[in-house]
């Protein structure tokens, strides 16, 4: 490829980076838990699109392709796996974790509750509940039938509901212990 | 309060905890060394897919097959997205079973014990039911010399053990090659010089010299199969993450297998590699193709699987899905390795996945499955059959309790 051609691609490239990086790290957040994790995964998303880019034919779609890609990076057992040797043989430098809001109560029940969802679970629900995508979408996302992701939306609401709102008190003893 | 209630409450709350993330702490730099480091991993998980494992006993009286020889009609369930470069060639095979097979763990009927080596923690298990705690984990292993040969990719070595399981030596690099026949092996280790090359020797330690490859080109060597007497099919990764295809005879400049991004699988009984030919990380999905090593040319390709390993005789091929870096794969596919006929394809439910997937005997695959909160080994076939081959184990997805040593 040309010089020119590589820095033109670059160039467009890092501009939608640029602009769409904040949003991405919101939902990796959300997967993920923690802000590290969350750099990491958009990072991994990230050059895994800049390996397709020339592929983009329709730019509108970038954002779902990145969401698709970063949705089953983080479900990815062999990334899992990966990530496990790099931690075993490079340092993982110190970060600040992400200041956790001070919250109380049923809020930090919720999102304690978020964090133990399964993988999957979880995700269909950022993608469902944060991103507000429609079922088809995140069934198409996830490779999982429509039925599973309502199946697993509602299992999700009842389980918040006997777990969340019946003992709120367990969560904010938990928040308040740390 | 109700479920409409509820949705808000929590739509409401992933908001909030996502407000206070964001800027821009990721460069552009750090996006080019990851795209990097993507393909060099690509190339490593995909050698742990088709990690070649090899059986204490080894299958016994191998069904030499000539796959240009036939004689019963061809299976009734054509993979319809496989592109031929010949006119097909009918093969035979077992009845061929309709659509996708639930690879379901639960109501799977107990078949008998695994007939291969595989891992548990630190101790290895025989097809015998003998065991031997080797004092450490290793992520793939053979029975080499009166003892064995493994790797770790945390430490990016592979070891020499006594049978106890004692260190011997270790070498720079991972990956084991076996002979169909299970008497060679190759593994990767490095020259005086410094860069990596591969060794050849038999499995029983007899042979008096190991042979290196020579004239490699630069970069990590890993061995993916013998396609030949003494002819080793291995992918070399250079700094840059680029993978390519070589075969070696051990004597002269190895030969490249171009169309070939990364090789899964190969057979010395047909002469062949499995590998991936493209792969489209925006649509998840590649497309992957078996070549013939002699002529240098594809025999045919599909977008519908992985290929990985082949049958020890050769006649079949394994698949899984198409784009491994996936939520787990969901996709077990036994076809006939001469033209691509998909004889069985097992898939698991939803939320369940895929781990592990080897050849056991010439008409026997091992599948390690997780599947609602427990691990599986499921015994699959070209006939669609089905059964457990070891009692399930309860535990979490990324607790694998098993790995399967290593396989031609």
């Amino acid at each position: 490829m040309e010089r020119r051609v590589v820095a033109d691609r670059d160039s467009e490239f890092e501009a939608y980076m640029q602009a769409r990086q904040p949003s991405l790290l919101r939902t990796a957040y959300l997967l993920t838990g923690d802000q590290h994790s969350a750099e990491d995964l958009v990072q991994t998303a990230l050059a895994k699109l800049y390996l397709s880019w020339d592929k983009v034919q329709r730019r509108e779609l970038i954002d779902g392709y990145v969401r698709r890609i970063m949705v089953n990076e983080h479900n990815s057992l062999w990334r899992r796996a990966w990530k496990k040797r790099e931690v075993a043989t490079d340092r993982v430098p110190d970060r600040a974790a992400a200041a956790d809001r001070v919250d109380h109560g049923e809020s930090a029940a919720l999102w304690e509750f978020v964090q133990t969802l399964p993988r999957k679970q979880r995700a269909v629900i950022v993608l469902r509940y944060y991103e507000d995508l429609s079922e088809a979408e995140v069934a198409d996302i996830l490779g999982i039938s429509v039925g599973t992701v309502k199946s697993q939306a509602s299992r999700a609401l009842a389980s918040m509901r006997s777990r969340v709102h019946t003992q709120p008190t367990l969560a904010q003893d938990r928040e308040e212990e740390r | 309060m109700n479920g409409s209630n509820e949705k808000d409450m929590l739509a409401r709350e992933l908001r909030d905890r996502a407000e206070h993330v964001g800027g821009h702490p990721i460069t552009f730099d750090g996006v080019k060394h990851g795209a990097r480091r993507i393909q060099r991993r690509r190339r490593i998980v995909s050698g742990a897919v088709a990690v070649a494992v090899i059986a204490v006993a080894v299958p016994v009286g191998l069904q030499v097959t000539d796959l240009t020889r036939s004689t019963t009609p061809g299976p009734a369930n054509p993979s319809p997205s496989v592109t031929r470069t010949d006119e097909p060639t009918p093969s035979p095979t077992p009845a061929a079973p309709e659509g996708p097979i639930p690879a379901t763990g639960a109501t799977a009927p107990r078949g008998e014990d695994a007939g291969i080596t595989y891992l548990a923690g630190p101790v290895v298990h025989r097809p015998s039911g003998s065991s031997t705690d080797l004092g450490g984990v290793y992520d793939a292993i053979a029975p080499y010399d009166n003892g064995w040969i493994g790797y770790r990719w945390a430490t990016g070595l592979t070891y020499k053990l006594a049978a106890d399981g004692k260190v011997e030596w270790s070498n720079e690099g991972v990956g084991l090659a076996i002979s169909s026949d299970g008497t060679d092996l190759s593994y990767p280790t490095r020259t005086k010089d410094g860069s990596f090359a591969l060794a050849l020797d038999s499995t029983d330690g007899s042979r008096q010299m190991t042979r290196l490859t020579t004239a490699l080109p630069a970069g990590t060597v890993q061995p993916v199969g013998f396609t030949a007497d003494e002819r080793v099919a291995y992918t070399i990764e250079t700094d840059t993450g680029e993978s390519t295809v070589y075969v070696t005879d051990f004597s002269g400049p190895p030969a490249r297998l171009d169309g070939l991004i990364t090789a899964h699988g190969a057979n010395d009984v047909t002469g062949v590699v499995a590998g991936t030919t493209s792969v489209d990380d925006l649509e998840q999905s590649s497309c992957s193709a078996v070549m013939e090593v002699a002529n240098q040319r594809s025999l045919w390709e599909t977008c519908d699987y992985t290929l990985t390993q082949f049958s020890p005789d050769g006649r079949y091929v394994l698949g899984t899905d198409a784009y491994g870096d996936g939520i787990g794969g969901r996709t077990a596919a036994i076809l006939d390795a001469s033209d691509g006929t998909v004889l069985a394809e097992y898939t698991t439910e939803d939320l369940g996945f895929t781990h592990q997937l080897v050849w056991e005997t010439d008409t026997t695959a091992l599948l390690s499955t997780h599947q609602d909160g427990t691990w599986y080994m499921l015994r699959l076939a070209p006939d669609g059959t089905i059964e457990q081959a070891l009692d399930p184990v309860r535990a979490d997805p990324e607790s694998a309790p098993w790995k399967f040593g290593a396989r031609p």
